[in-house]
């Protein structure tokens, strides 16, 4: 195979030829680090990339049995994700020489499945954030369009995996940050339910929000690695189940609320190839989203400042202004609101399932109802003015986080200006087998998720 | 106060006034642990 061949690749297909021979590890190394080489200058979205040992580490899987199903399978993740010994950023100057003291369990199951990271990707400080600016490193860019954001805060994840620089990358995700970045850069991903994927040895940002996830070319791929970094059985979700029955929920509230006209277009569209698919479309409606906005809100900023107080008073001026801006709004709320937040929450949850999912088996809807903005519009200190749009870019996601419900993301096609466009399926609690399910079938009879972008 | 605190205090009142009614309907007994036993009732 070509190395042009090789990156067209998914980790699913990659896998196979690796398995049968077809290639080799060692190709699809050569070949992704090439590539890597070749975007990173237009997309900043590595943060480092480790050759030699990534070379070396595929010559060996190419002497070797096949270890698991990412068997020689390259990757490079969220620098938040802690390997003994190595440095995790986190796209911090504070942390940008400490050696992390463990290896997180997400990537140990990487390792043993197969899987070879060579490098680490961008993201936004702390991963508090949801554009993908980065002051310490520097931005990471839309490699559709690198006028444009990525999304944040797993900017890298996104933009190296829609350049095919990049096979799979983990992301983090407590008010967006896997779906976002997914849905800007045109990737499919995986948001699973809070606590189903172990956290530890990955940064906290929020320990009663943050879900560990992938990004990657295809809800194939994020099926599988779901199912490794979930450590599940052997057996993969059922994909190639019909989704004939399955009942898809159109939001009456909040998702189109403000909406961009082409993005409700591309979301109704995406609802016609269910149709066709056998599914049926059901409208719902939802309690209301906002309060639970404010209440995940208020949990995050709450934990992040617990984190980061002893900084916050010891090395402010490490922090870049509107990460600092962001963590020090934490400092100012009650105790009291922040525990009730979390009382809210059963109850919350509650409600949502009783009035959405005693009607419908997925609810679906728009990652962003804004046009992808500009990296030089939200590069922004800290004010009032800039928390409200980002607000705004986190306002269809944060309540998923709050809910803790697990969400598929994929492409539904792309603006005028050629933006992508993401779509979520949004499920019960511990029911990433229907969402990625329906992702699948979806990109069953759609091409969204194979275009890429022209660097 | 700085303005990075000015700013906080906004978005923070925002968000307090966003939350303030259901706060205030809570159930006494309502607590943290009820998220999990929910996240389990509603598995499929």
């Amino acid at each position: 195979m070509t190395p042009a061949e090789i990156l067209a690749l998914s980790c699913v297909e990659l896998a196979a030829a690796i398995r049968e021979r077809r290639t080799t590890a060692i190709a699809a190394m050569e070949a992704v680090l090439e590539r890597a080489r070749q975007v990173q200058p237009k997309l900043n979205c590595f943060l480092r990339i480790d050759e030699q040992p990534a070379l070396d580490a595929a010559r060996l899987a190419d002497r070797s049995p096949p270890q698991g199903p990412l068997h020689g399978v390259p990757m490079a993740h969220k620098d938040m994700y802690y390997r003994r010994g190595v440095v995790s950023s986190c796209g911090s100057k504070i942390l940008r020489e400490r050696p992390a003291p463990a290896t997180a369990t997400v990537l140990e199951r990487l390792d043993a499945a197969g899987a070879i990271q060579f490098g680490v990707v961008n993201m936004t400080e702390f991963a508090l954030g949801p554009t993908g600016h980065n002051w310490h490193y520097g931005h990471c860019r839309n490699p559709w369009n690198t006028e444009r954001i990525p999304g944040g805060s797993s900017s890298g994840a996104g933009a190296s995996v829609a350049a095919r620089a990049n096979f799979a990358g983990l992301g983090s995700d407590t008010g967006g940050s896997i779906r976002l970045p997914a849905a800007f850069c045109g990737t499919s991903a995986i948001k699973p339910t809070f606590e189903r994927v172990p956290r530890a040895g990955a940064m906290p940002l929020s320990f009663s929000l943050d879900s560990v996830g992938p990004l990657t070319r295809t809800v194939a791929d994020a099926a599988l690695i779901y199912q490794v970094i979930a450590g599940l059985p052997d057996s993969m979700p059922d994909l190639e189940h019909p989704i004939a029955g399955l009942r898809l929920g159109r939001p009456r509230q909040y998702f189109y609320d403000d909406c961009d006209p082409e993005i409700a277009a591309a979301m109704e569209a995406s609802l016609d190839i269910f149709r066709k698919l056998g599914a049926t479309v059901v409208d719902v409606d939802l309690p209301d989203l906002s309060v639970y906005n404010s209440a995940g809100g208020l949990i995050s900023a709450s934990e992040a400042a617990a984190f980061h107080s002893e900084w916050l008073r010891t090395r402010p001026a490490d922090y870049s202004d509107q990460v600092r801006g962001r963590l020090l709004q934490g400092l100012a709320i009650p105790a009291t609101a922040y525990i009730n937040a979390l009382r809210l929450r059963g109850e919350a949850l509650a409600e949502f399932c009783d009035q959405v999912f005693s009607k419908v088996d997925v609810l679906h809807g728009p990652v962003l109802s804004i046009p992808t903005p500009t990296v030089a519009e939200t590069d922004l200190g800290w004010s009032e003015h800039t928390a409200q749009i980002l607000a705004r870019i986190t306002r269809l996601t944060r309540p998923g986080n709050y809910l803790g419900l697990p969400t598929v993301c994929a492409n539904a096609g792309f603006t005028r200006d050629g933006m992508p466009i993401g779509l979520q399926l949004i499920t019960r609690p511990f029911d990433e087998a229907t969402a990625l399910r329906g992702g699948h079938a979806f990109q069953r009879i759609t091409d969204w998720h194979l275009r890429a972008p022209r660097l | 106060m700085s303005p990075d605190e000015v700013a906080a205090a906004a978005i923070v009142a925002a968000l307090l006034k966003a939350t303030a009614e259901r706060f205030a309907r809570l159930p006494l007994e309502a607590e943290p642990s009820d998220f999990q036993a929910e996240q389990r009732r509603n598995a499929p």
